[in-house]
């Protein structure tokens, strides 16, 4: 009999959970079962979206003839390719031969490979943007190429604020009753088989589930429906959160898994001394593992979480121990990115597993391998445990810095804001390209025997890269001349996607052949890198000044003289009074009564935290 | 001729081939194909191609 859900007045879940599946993919262990989600639009029209794996056919039918309730079915869109959700159609296009397939020209090719049935009368292809009306719903497709397959779109009911998202914000996990995620602990209960889900499933498609997100961000979504698990109606942002660092390769939290091959307890050991010091020096977030025991798919979505990882594996027919090799060959092939990596080997003779483990590293983005890498030679000793101590020393560091301060109702921006500061332009060149931004983060730390200075870059700023990239920039000193469109023009858009010096004609080359400039400024100091420190959102330069020229008399532009003078101000209450909030650094104002604590400004980048209520 | 792999989905751009339907004719070395150009099936920018 039917068992299905009500998402709003015109749509359906007509979808069935598999509890006996033992490996999903055939490779991933799914204890807690999977669901397939399919879904209706009834409509003046009737919309499919997507059907269900084979296993669980006959109850999607039973759904699918409850729904319809004796109505022709007019349209399947097709979102996504993959057997485990179009596997049904076969038998579909059976039942109601009159169907129209909606999808794009990639899924047109697929469903011609899966099957031996011709669609040529039957197919609707899309292209981005397209729309389809179905009477008092309007759905428009978003293609997603490699989120997770390159056939892959989105659609978006603009009636109902729908976006079906194919297997993005997808789970594992079968849905027992309760379909949406308001009704259920998600974070106690389906976290880590969402976290599993996206890294093993999507994981190595970073960029791509990125640009997906960027398209997202322009429309009012008020449902998530994936192909698998819950159903998104509300706080729809924290989840969307967890895409956007899973994305980004970001780790969820500051923590060290350990990871660990051990044949006879001699590395294991090795590896649960290290945790222990770990503890000891007030790490609390600890996970271990030895790969023997636990399935790679798990190594893959623990270390997208982890901000340090530890692998320590004994040496095994001269390479790294079996399981373990295959754990990381597994994090390579899922593209894992911007994490610490600290190395122990052991081998009885000869031991190279941290040479090889430090390879596989090497030959990923933005992991930066620990140089303390520790060798036992069958079993710890004395000497071996210090370095071992100092390890877990440099690892504890580490992971405080990423570490929030939890005593926060001690700490208030108030203070933070009666810092003072310049105001200046940061500039680099990489190749043909010169780039800017505006930092009030520069100091002098040394006069003699060498004059140095820090400049605090945040990391999102092309400039950081580029710096990171040459060891070489220029500062150009502000004026209260400036004007708030120079502060724009450097502050309020990317480098990534626009050329900031195009068109600026006061600009001169110093020594080092980056740009400097010449009006609005009083002073030029370039500098080259010596030292890179990185505070998570920021990281610092410590660089020897190799070039200044001090311009003219004018005077230097204040942090509070920007804010006083040069920011244009709110608009006064005489006009229709807006409700929101103001961010305290640039101005920009967000309309709402409440501000969602994970906003991040869009025009400067700073969180929710420097905003405050519109009076 | 020489193949270039794209590094996201496995595409290999074979010079000898081209690729007709995305208006890039046979014999196309990789140096000459535009800028612009996009992985045909998952439509990666040229820059996640890998010599092969």
């Amino acid at each position: 009999m039917h068992c299905i859900k009500k998402i709003t007045k015109d749509i359906l879940w007509i979808g069935a959970s598999d509890r006996r599946l033992a490996l999903f993919e055939n490779v991933f262990p799914i204890p807690r079962g999977i669901s397939y989600n399919s879904y209706i639009l009834l409509d003046e029209k009737t919309v499919l979206l997507d059907t269900v794996d084979k296993a669980v056919s006959e109850q999607f039918f039973q759904n699918l003839e409850y729904a319809l309730n004796g109505r022709p079915l007019d349209y399947l869109v097709v979102n996504h390719m993959e057997p485990d959700h179009c596997a049904s159609m076969n038998e579909l296009l059976l039942r109601y031969p009159d169907l129209k397939i909606v999808g794009n020209s990639k899924a047109m090719t697929m469903i011609n490979n899966f099957f031996d049935f011709d669609i040529k009368e039957s197919s609707v292809i899309v292209k981005e943007g397209d729309t389809l009306n179905t009477g008092t719903h309007t759905l428009s497709f978003y293609m997603a190429p490699m989120v997770h397959w390159p056939e892959v779109m989105v659609t978006y009911d603009k009636t109902d604020k729908v976006l079906f998202t194919a297997d993005a914000f997808g789970t594992f996990g079968a849905i027992n009753g309760n379909l949406f995620a308001d009704e259920v602990n998600f974070e106690k209960d389906w976290l880590f088989d969402a976290r599993s889900y996206y890294a093993n499933i999507v994981g190595k498609y970073g960029v791509q589930v990125t640009s997906l997100l960027k398209k997202m961000e322009k429309l009012d979504i008020k449902y998530i429906c994936s192909l698998h698990g819950p159903v998104w109606r509300d706080n729809i942002s924290w989840f969307i959160n967890k895409y956007k660092k899973w994305a980004s390769y970001t780790p969820e939290e500051p923590g060290v898994m350990i990871a660990y091959a051990s044949v006879y307890g001699h590395t294991e050991n090795a590896a649960d001394i290290l945790a222990s010091t770990l503890a000891d020096l007030g790490i609390k977030n600890i996970e271990m593992f030895d790969v023997s025991v636990v399935h790679p798919s798990v190594i893959v979505a623990e270390s997208f979480r982890f901000s340090h990882l530890v692998f320590a594996s004994t040496t095994y027919n001269t390479g790294i121990f079996c399981n373990m090799e295959t754990a990381l060959l597994d994090l390579k092939a899922h593209n894992l990115q911007n994490r610490t990596v600290a190395l122990i080997e052991n081998g009885s003779w000869a031991p190279s597993s941290g040479k090889l483990m430090k390879e596989i590293f090497d030959s990923m983005k933005n992991i930066n391998v620990l140089d303390n890498i520790i060798t036992i030679k069958s079993a710890l000793k004395s000497n071996q445990r210090t370095s071992l101590e100092q390890l877990a020393e440099e690892i504890a560091k580490s992971v405080s810095i990423l570490t929030p301060i939890p005593d926060k109702e001690k700490i208030e921006n108030p203070a933070m804001f009666t810092l003072s500061y310049g105001l200046f332009v940061l500039s680099a060149k990489d190749g043909k390209k010169d780039n800017g931004c505006i930092i009030n983060t520069v100091t002098q730390i040394t006069d003699t025997p060498v004059k140095r200075i820090s400049v605090a870059v945040n990391k999102a700023n092309l400039t950081n890269e580029m710096i990171k990239k040459t060891g070489a920039f220029n500062i150009s000193v502000l004026t209260t001349d400036a004007p708030f469109e120079l502060f724009k023009l450097f502050g309020f858009q990317s480098g990534r996607d626009v050329d900031k010096f195009d068109g600026v004609d006061y600009t001169e080359k110093s020594e080092n052949g980056i740009l400097y400039l010449t009006k609005y400024t009083n002073a030029f100091i370039s500098a080259r890198v010596i030292a890179e420190h990185d505070y998570g959102t920021h990281t610092v330069f410590i660089a020897e000044v190799t070039e200044t020229k001090k311009l003219n008399n004018d005077v230097s532009i204040t942090y509070a003289y920007y804010f006083a003078n040069t920011k244009p101000k709110p608009k006064p209450k005489t006009e229709e009074k807006k409700k929101g909030f103001i961010c305290t650094i640039c101005g920009y104002i967000y309309e709402g009564d409440v501000l969602p604590p994970d906003f991040i400004c869009p025009i400067c980048k700073h969180g929710a935290e420097v905003f405050v209520p519109l009076k | 001729m020489k193949k270039y792999v794209c590094d996201i989905c496995g595409y290999v751009y074979d010079e000898a081939l081209g690729d007709p339907d995305n208006g890039v004719a046979p014999g196309t070395k990789w140096e000459d194909v535009p800028e612009d150009y996009l992985c045909p099936v998952c439509g990666a920018g040229k820059d996640s191609f890998s010599k092969e």
